[in-house]
């Protein structure tokens, strides 16, 4: 109950300090708009239904990039529980590809996909798979061999002990990787529009500086910051809620 | 007789730090029924054993085979609960759709109103209790308790011997418990089997032994005990 209280007080503190300096006039409306522009550019746009548009429009490609790279996460970190022969093989790949930043990928993405949906949620796979990737492998791995026992004393099969034991027992593993991995995408998802959209809050923003209009550049900015904290509550509530055990107070 | 282990030639051997440790060397032993106490020094060979007989490791020699019909309980000398799971999903861990009485097992194990806690909202005695519970709940005919009260302090320690006693009065159940407490086998036990050098060296029905199932046990027995488990006496 504390902290939005605090958090409200450093967003007033923070306005009130471009309040006053754009009152100064020390730079042109144009560099740094009034806070009182933005928010009419703000309720204009959403009044017009363009910017709940372009949030609705990111909004579907973090999900859909999102649950793909948690299918192909929660499928490779089971094999590589189950079969660490492939792994081994998978593992190099796997290496190289979490080095090379997925924007990176943008120009051959666009060469072969064109600028439709597939490069972007590509881009959003590709960052999002990482964190996921690695904390299920890790969660369904270090399992601990006591609890296991118990399963083999019970005369547990394979399939029983994994559904039963190691993959309840992963869940706070996973969740932190979703969470991570949430985050990334939003991350992706905008750089990706920047550079090959036609519509999205990443499109938004660029198409707003070709125009000169910082005042929707900031409405841009913001928007992708209250939506990312919106996700990040949404999912936060949603696990509180459900899980009663291995969430500790740094889950805020 | 009911259900227990009957075990010929058991040999088992680790390998430490490049060294074959033998832990188990011709082993032979056959439970009767009631309370029977694996007694010996730390390192004996006793958990090993155990694990044996519930199958958790392959012998490298010899026969274990389970006399009689029923299922086999295990209880760990950690808890070891599902800390995902509830008190009443705990108990019921591993039963699947069979039926179990866990309001009775609740009951008999003191934790009724606990039912919907979590593993860490217990303390310790508790936990135990529910782990015990957990192994009870398929009905076993045999419980195999590896030093499942060692960790606890003696108060709790000594309540969860007397509600042991209770179960296993209550259920019928035959029990091979392993400990290294003289005064815990005195209490619990029907018959104490003393473990040395992989070995049973002593073997003792103390249903008739004076201060049997008492605090204050007969102090020339427990002065035996004291000297079969150090090898110097056997019987």
């Amino acid at each position: 109950m504390r902290r939005l209280p605090r958090g409200a007080l450093v967003t007033v503190v923070i306005v009130g300090i471009w309040w006053v300096l754009t009152e100064l006039h020390l730079w042109s409306a144009y560099v740094l708009p009034t806070p009182g522009r933005v928010w009419s550019t703000a309720v204009e746009m959403t009044t017009s239904g363009e910017l709940p548009t372009h949030v609705v429009t990111s909004f579907s490609r973090v999900l859909i990039g999102f649950g793909v790279a948690f299918g192909l996460a929660f499928a490779l970190g089971v094999v590589a529980l189950l079969l660490p022969g492939p792994d081994s093989f998978l593992a190099p790949v796997l290496s190289f590809l979490k080095n090379v930043p997925p924007l990176s990928l943008i120009p051959l993405l666009i060469l072969w996909f064109g600028i439709g949906e597939t490069a972007k949620i590509i881009v959003i796979v590709l960052t999002a798979f990482f964190p996921m990737y690695l904390s299920i492998k890790k969660g369904l791995q270090a399992c601990s061999p006591q609890l296991l026992e118990v399963g083999t004393s019970l005369h547990f099969s394979t399939a029983k002990q994994f559904f039963l034991i190691r993959l309840p027992n992963a869940v706070p593993d996973i969740l932190v990787g979703m969470r991570i991995s949430l985050g990334f995408a939003w991350r992706a998802l905008v750089g990706a529009e920047m550079i090959a959209a036609a519509s999205g809050l990443g499109y938004l923003i660029l198409d707003a500086q070709r125009m000169s209009r910082s005042d929707r550049v900031i409405v841009g900015i913001v928007t992708i910051g209250l939506v990312g904290i919106l996700c990040e509550r949404l999912f936060s509530g949603a696990v509180r809620r459900t899980m009663r055990w291995g969430i500790d107070d740094s889950w805020s | 007789m009911t259900a227990g282990a009957e075990i010929t030639g058991l040999c088992k051997s680790f390998t430490v730090a490049d060294r074959v440790v033998s832990v188990l060397d011709g082993l032979d032993f056959t439970q009767r029924d009631g309370i029977t106490v694996v007694l010996g020094a730390s390192g004996c060979g006793k958990t090993t054993l155990l694990r044996l007989i519930a199958g958790m490791d392959a012998p490298d020699t010899g026969t274990i085979r389970i006399r009689g019909t029923g299922s086999i309980g295990m209880v760990f000398q950690e808890p070891r609960l599902m800390p995902w799971l509830t008190t009443a999903q705990n108990i019921r861990f591993g039963l699947g759709r069979r039926a179990c009485d866990t309001t009775r097992l609740l009951e008999l194990t003191g934790l009724t109103g606990f039912e919907k806690a979590l593993p860490h909202q217990l303390s310790g005695g508790m936990q135990h209790r529910v782990a015990l519970a957990r192994a009870l709940a398929n009905r076993p005919a045999l419980v195999l308790m590896d030093e499942p009260f060692a960790a606890l302090d003696q108060l709790t320690r000594e309540r969860m011997q007397d509600e042991l006693l209770t179960l296993h009065r209550a259920e019928g159940m035959n029990v091979l418990f392993v400990t290294h407490s003289i005064d815990e086998a005195l209490y619990l036990g029907d018959r104490i089997v003393v473990l040395h050098h992989g070995r049973i060296h002593a073997d003792h029905d103390i249903t008739q032994v004076p201060g049997q199932r008492s605090r204050a046990p007969d102090l020339e027995f427990t002065r035996l005990i004291r000297s079969t488990i150090q090898g110097e006496a056997s019987c």
